[in-house]
């Protein structure tokens, strides 16, 4: 796992439990998420997962509906597919791609998760990283998990 | 028969005796009757056995043994560090009370008499400074200033923060605590030697005097510089450089150490990405600062997501097994990238935009973080090779230099760290990143 997504995990698993959550790393060992959160579940009904996250860092696209088809397995109430713009960008530009085709290519990839989550029966939302920092941010008042919460 | 015989006498001294150096006495002086003595050259400079003079090449044997007032403009006491170690005083952040003096043994002449139960002291013999000629200097300048205001300089360069001369001058006027010469006072300390042992003592004093380790010093001191005001910034907003991770008590980072870098090399790396100047100017703009601050976080961050062993709390083993085959680690490699680091901070800066909302910085790392195409030099064939490894050939005569053994063949290449090398380094960076280097190189901010 690259230190990218490690990161992304790390946040949303932070941001979880800064809103009240039970916060995991994972669903399940068949089903292993990048993260899910439960809120407190009431005697005599089953823990339910409110929110899950699948983390893309690569372009395949097949990765990105077989993450889309854990999230509908897991059936959270939202699931998260996050499409990690930074760390495609970095994996393509740091193997020699140019950084405007780095660019044009996340873009790509973001039209197809957002394709995919739309066909989704479940309820599912595209996020960038950038929009998990500023939701991160919001929450602890920190840019990143390597700066110290404010 | 007349006798000529100008005694000084001091009052209120103490004494203690020295095994095998005799009497070292105490007495205790107002800046004022200090001032005097060096105005009418009571206290000389012995260049033959201090510092000497600034420009050696010109002064014969015969000048060595000519004593001269502490005020000579041809001795080589820095008058910048005396009129820094001055401002000092008046902040109130110079702790070391006390000056030393040598009344001479000199033949024909008395010994220094000593009254137990007057407490007085009287010398007839030449008093030198063996030592402390800055201090005395600085004395000298705080009381000169007192007298002749206008002849208080511009600026003092207070480490590495300029000191106005109004500010100088308000210090001295202060209403609360104005400085008065003839009510501050120093410890001044009085051996009796001759001329030989003096230059014992100066040696003792200046050349056997191991100085801290610069780490120690900078951990004991971290708000003394603008760089390592920085460093320390830098150190409380970025856990890759927190006191887990960076050595603060020793100038290496030992073989079984995980510490990721020295303070030292951040302390240099921050002095030298941009000029001296520009950073205590953004001192004066916190917002300014702190963006930077965040910056060169932000910009470690990221380089540490191509080199994960950067991250907080890696093992030993693992960073060393980093250096072994990367430079990206290397102590070294903190100043070119600090350097490239403020420029890329500079550009966003200084075009109003949040940088970060780009991504350009980013490829920047991931240009540097992959490979590049070169041509090998043993086998004059093109190769890929990772920008920042050992056995990238671009760095040879950059920052690798040859080495050889004792039968003159060539085994390998040494890392070099001087700043040539460094400057070396950032050039190639700026040139990989698509910056170019060559000239720019000479202006961070270019």
């Amino acid at each position: 796992m690259t230190p990218g997504h490690r990161e992304a995990q790390a946040m949303f698993d932070a941001l979880g439990r800064k809103l009240g959550m039970k916060a995991k790393h994972s669903f399940s060992r068949s089903y292993p998420t990048d993260g899910v959160w439960y809120s407190d579940s009431q005697p005599g009904f089953p823990e339910a997962p409110v929110a899950a996250i699948e983390v893309i860092v690569s372009e395949s696209r097949k990765t990105v509906r077989g993450s889309l088809l854990t999230l509908e397995v897991v059936s959270p109430a939202v699931g998260i597919l996050l499409v990690h713009e930074d760390e495609i960008r970095r994996r393509l530009v740091r193997a020699g791609c140019d950084p405007e085709v780095a660019a044009r290519r996340v873009s790509a990839i973001n039209a197809h998760a957002a394709d995919l989550a739309q066909a989704s029966r479940q309820r599912v939302e595209v996020w960038s990283f950038a929009g998990l920092v500023r939701r991160y941010r919001r929450a602890t008042g920190a840019h990143s998990i390597y700066q110290p919460a404010a | 028969m007349s006798q000529l015989v100008a005694t000084t006498q001091l009052t209120d001294v103490t004494h203690i005796d020295r095994r095998g150096i005799g009497p070292v006495y105490r007495a205790t002086i107002s800046l004022d009757q200090l001032y005097g003595a060096m105005r009418r050259a009571v206290i000389r400079y012995s260049p033959r056995y201090q510092r000497g003079f600034r420009k050696w090449g010109e002064m014969s044997e015969d000048d060595l043994d000519v004593l001269l007032p502490i005020a000579d403009k041809d001795l080589q006491i820095s008058n910048d560090r005396a009129a820094m170690m001055a401002v000092k005083y008046l902040q109130g952040r110079l702790y070391t009370s006390h000056i030393t003096w040598n009344a001479r043994r000199e033949e024909g002449m008395p010994e220094p008499d000593f009254d137990d139960e007057l407490s007085t002291l009287n010398i007839e013999s030449t008093i030198t400074v063996p030592d402390t000629a800055h201090r005395h200097r600085a004395y000298y300048l705080l009381v000169h200033w007192t007298l002749h205001p206008d002849e208080i300089p511009e600026t003092v360069d207070v480490d590495g923060t300029k000191v106005t001369g109004e500010e100088i001058k308000s210090r001295l006027d202060d209403p609360e605590e104005p400085f008065t010469p003839a009510e501050e006072f120093i410890h001044c300390d009085v051996y009796v030697l001759d001329e030989a042992a003096e230059g014992y003592l100066y040696d003792e004093f200046n050349a056997d005097a191991k100085p801290v380790a610069t780490a120690v010093a900078i951990s004991h001191n971290p708000t003394k510089t603008p760089s390592r005001r920085f460093m320390s910034a830098l150190m409380n907003s970025s856990t890759l450089f927190s006191a887990d991770e960076v050595e603060t008590r020793g100038n290496t980072i030992g073989s079984k150490s995980r510490k990721l870098v020295t303070n030292a090399t951040l302390d240099a790396a921050a002095k030298t990405m941009c000029k001296a100047d520009e950073l205590v100017e953004l001192e004066q703009d916190p917002e300014a600062y702190n963006d930077l601050v965040a910056f060169i976080g932000a910009f470690f961050e990221e380089w540490a997501r191509h080199f994960p062993e950067f991250l907080p709390g890696k093992s030993a083993a693992e960073r060393h097994l980093l250096r072994d085959r990367s430079l990206a680690l290397s102590n070294l490699m903190f100043h070119p990238l600090m350097r490239l680091g403020y420029d890329l901070w500079r550009g966003h800066f200084e075009n109003d935009e949040d940088w970060r909302l780009e991504d350009d910085w980013k490829n920047v790392l991931a240009l540097l973080g992959g490979s590049v195409e070169t041509e090998d030099p043993d086998t004059n064939k093109k190769i890929k090779t990772a920008v920042m490894g050992r056995d990238n050939p671009d760095w040879r005569g950059r920052i690798l230099v040859p080495r050889f053994d004792d039968d003159g063949n060539r085994r390998g290449f040494v890392l070099s760290s001087t700043r040539q090398t460094r400057d070396a380094a950032y050039a190639y960076l700026r040139e990989v990143a698509g910056f170019g280097g060559g000239a720019k190189v000479a202006s961070p901010a270019a």
